[in-house]
């Protein structure tokens, strides 16, 4: 019993460990736009950047959509080129999957936050308008 | 009127449930469970009418139903949000503690009530001390609730149209059954658990009783997880238009660790009832199982991973904390009260035969469970740790769960007609030495059709082996009917999981994409087909505006639209246009309508249809067991 006991630890142990370092190595970090700031990111590294669409910001330039998202301090660039899942809009809080370079951010994945409120990092709570056509 | 009943009904049940706790005396107890389950039944109807009747003072109907919603969805928001959901919890809750002490009580004890009312009380508790769906409101928001109380008999204020549910939940049927299959499934890993801790704490000399009931109590919720995370699937797939059906979303993992664990379960506990083995494993798992079903719950309501699905936020997650603690504790307590019994369990004398590939099941299936788990709860050590958030991508889950899974398919082959003594490869090998060949063959024609590589090759011909031995094998037996019930169960959800792993291979591996821009009345060419679209169109119903694009193939015509929701969260939601087939979907979105130039994302979905054929085949499962009244 004892015997079987360590084995089934060591098992677990082992599962643990591999899954940890695995995981690790792929991990996507979040940030909002101001935290890019003060975080040193590689160039290739991929992201997730969270953040609020600049309004009247939203522009096509070919194939990509360009906008610009804020969380209240830091604005930054966005060239996307990926499905957007929901009617994309203005004001509306957004995640976006991709790289960072020289202060442009290119996404090819976007999650619409589904609450109507967006709380960035310092706290500050920023409502986002309602949807109009 | 609907809120001083419910919320004084509420504390009536939790009043019955502290009273059936400490009551003595066994008349009472049938009585009390039945009235119990009554009122939840009551407690259930009465937020229904509420719904119908657009009742919105109470902050639960203002704030998640709408009087334009659609009577489908006014039914199914009574589970769109965590207060509601609670209800249907303690109703599936009362009736699985109806069932099981219906059909399983211990004649000689009244421990397995007691348990099974402290798990009660716990999830009645949370409606009465902490929020209600009956929860009055006491304070408007611009449209909606802001503030409610749980006390009755306050002056309430109404709002007047209500905020609606979740866009997502109001845009596809599937999305009314998906939520109470896994709650169905969920909840019932509490039998299981009874069955083990009661049996256990009353000591007696045939203590094997207990698997027996926790196996038979563990496969009704082990199916109805496997049909509610089908159906997730399936929803996920039709409505959210991404083309994908799993994304390792942490929410998608909590359904599928309780299944996993499950799953392992149904399968050791078989060599505990024939050889005696494996007798304190068994008790971890069916532990394990409950605690992860809390678990599920915690990381879906507590609102602590960023996730698409986490919908909620307040106190929930400390409380559920504090329940896994003490459930957990009372598990093992009982546990170490109960030493004697476990090292009386028998060595695993073969490995070569049913009781090691049971073994070696699993280990691999409580591995893939153990990966899961760290991986959905990784974001959150880092997080404490690091005060970082992050996401595990989702490779990580292929390096580790795919291989994990694929050995278990392996395994798999062999499980049918597994003798207890050692398993003999050669005259196995001569038994099925055409099947396997024809087996082979079919991969072999197969993969000259497909993108190959080295995964899918395996995949391919471990399916294909599998699936024409069940076949076979169900075959042969069907025409002289033998062999007990849950060997038929098993070879069926065999057979249907190697149709599935033929179906998601062949979607990992075939499927590709592409955009197409165009404008209205113009035509595309995808996978030798010509597909035309036409002009938009603007449908306005009284809960969303939906903007429609019609495609038409050579024979029909199928509709992708943008849902845009009136008088909720400002979002939009795309659904496809999937032609379909046995062995590909073209699956078409909409990426950006402008004017009237359409960029649509075409996709080619590989063995979708298949996979979903391999699931329903392994939730028919039960069939063989509803013979000789079995449950």
């Amino acid at each position: 019993m004892k015997k079987n006991l360590i084995i089934v630890l060591l098992g677990v142990g082992l599962i643990v460990y591999a899954s940890t370092v695995i995981a690790s190595r792929n991990t996507i970090y979040y940030y909002t736009t101001s935290e890019t700031e003060d975080i040193e990111i590689t160039t290739n590294e991929r992201i997730k950047l969270g953040g609020f669409v600049v309004e009247g910001s939203i522009s096509k330039d070919g194939g990509y959509t360009v906008f610009t998202i804020t969380d209240g301090n830091k604005e930054i660039d966005i060239l996307f080129d990926g499905f957007i899942p929901e009617l994309f809009q203005e004001n509306m809080g957004v995640i976006l999957d991709g790289v960072l370079d020289n202060n442009i951010f290119f996404a090819d994945d976007m999650l619409v936050k589904h609450d109507n409120e967006y709380v960035s990092s310092d706290g500050e709570t920023y409502d986002v308008k309602s949807y109009s056509k | 009127m609907i809120y001083n009943t419910g919320i004084i009904f509420s504390w009536i049940s939790f009043s019955l449930l502290i009273i059936l706790f400490f009551n003595k005396k066994n008349l009472y107890t049938e009585i009390l469970v039945r009235v119990n389950l009554f009122i939840q039944v009551l407690l259930f109807c009465l937020l229904e009418v509420g719904l119908f009747l657009n009742d919105f003072s109470l902050s639960y109907i203002a704030n998640f139903s709408a009087k334009s919603t659609p009577p489908l969805y006014k039914f199914a928001s009574l589970w769109g949000s965590l207060d509601g959901s609670i209800l249907l919890w303690n109703l599936c809750l009362s009736l699985f503690m109806y069932f099981y002490l219906k059909f399983y009580k211990d004649p000689s004890s009244n421990i397995d009530v007691k348990i099974f009312t402290l798990i009660m009380i716990f999830f009645v508790g949370y409606t009465v001390f902490s929020s209600s769906p009956f929860a009055g409101c006491i304070e408007l928001a611009t449209v909606g609730c802001s503030s409610s109380t749980i006390l009755p008999f306050a002056d309430l204020v109404t709002s007047n149209i209500g905020r609606g549910p979740n866009p997502l939940l109001q845009n596809h049927p599937l999305m009314a059954i998906h939520p109470p299959m896994l709650y169905i499934g969920y909840v019932g890993m509490t039998m299981p658990f009874v069955a083990a801790t009661s049996r256990l704490y009353s000591k007696k000399e045939d203590s094997n009783s207990w698997i027996e009931v926790a196996e038979k109590t563990t496969y009704i919720p082990w199916l109805f997880l496997t049909i509610g995370i089908t159906l997730g699937a399936a929803w996920s797939y039709e409505v959210l238009g991404w083309g994908g059906y799993w994304a390792w979303d942490p929410v998608e993992n909590v359904s599928f660790i309780p299944w996993l664990l499950a799953t392992a379960f149904l399968h050791s506990s078989k060599i505990q009832k024939t050889q005696n083995t494996l007798l304190n494993w068994n008790y971890i798992l069916v532990g394990l199982m409950f605690l992860s079903t809390i678990f599920g719950t915690f990381i879906t309501r507590s609102g602590v991973l960023i996730s698409v699905h986490a919908f909620s936020n307040g106190n929930i997650g400390t409380y559920l904390l504090f329940g896994m603690l003490l459930f957990g504790l009372i598990f093992i307590v009982i546990g170490s009260r109960n030493i004697e019994y476990f090292s009386k369990s028998k060595k695993i004398d073969n490995w070569f035969g049913k009781s090691g590939f049971f073994v070696y099941n699993n280990i691999f299936l409580f591995s893939s469970a153990l990966v899961v788990f760290i991986g959905t709860i990784f974001p959150l050590i880092y997080e404490t740790l690091y005060s970082r958030q992050i996401t595990v991508g989702r490779a990580y889950y292929d390096i580790l769960v795919g291989p994990l899974l694929l050995i278990l398919l392996g395994l798999m082959i062999f499980s049918v007609k597994l003798s207890i003594r050692n398993l003999n490869i050669r005259k196995w090998l001569n038994e099925y030495i055409i099947l396997l060949n024809t087996a082979l063959i079919v991969t072999i024609f197969s993969l000259f059709l497909l993108n190959n590589s080295y995964s899918l090759i395996i995949t391919v011909s471990f399916s294909f082996i599998l699936i024409f031995i069940t076949v076979n094998n169900l075959y042969k037996n069907f025409r002289v009917p033998k062999g007990n019930s849950s060997y038929w169960t098993g070879q069926i959800a065999h057979l249907g999981i190697g149709i599935f792993a033929l179906g998601i291979i062949l979607n990992v591996s075939q499927s590709y994409s592409t955009e197409k821009e165009l404008s209205s009345f113009e035509e595309f060419n995808f996978n030798n087909e010509t597909y035309f679209v036409y002009d938009a169109i603007e449908e306005s119903l009284p809960e969303k505006n939906v903007i429609k694009l019609p495609i038409s193939d050579t024979e029909h015509t199928k509709y992708t639209s943008l849902n845009i929701f009136k008088n909720s969260s400002q979002q939009a939601i795309s659904s496809p246009a999937v032609f379909r087939s046995i062995i590909n979907d073209i699956y078409i979105t909409v990426k950006f309508i402008d004017e009237d130039s359409y960029k649509l994302i075409v996709r080619n979905n590989y063995g979708v249809l298949i996979m979903w054929i391999g699931l329903l085949i392994t939730s028919l499962s039960f069939l063989p067991r509803l013979r000789k009244n079995e449950v």
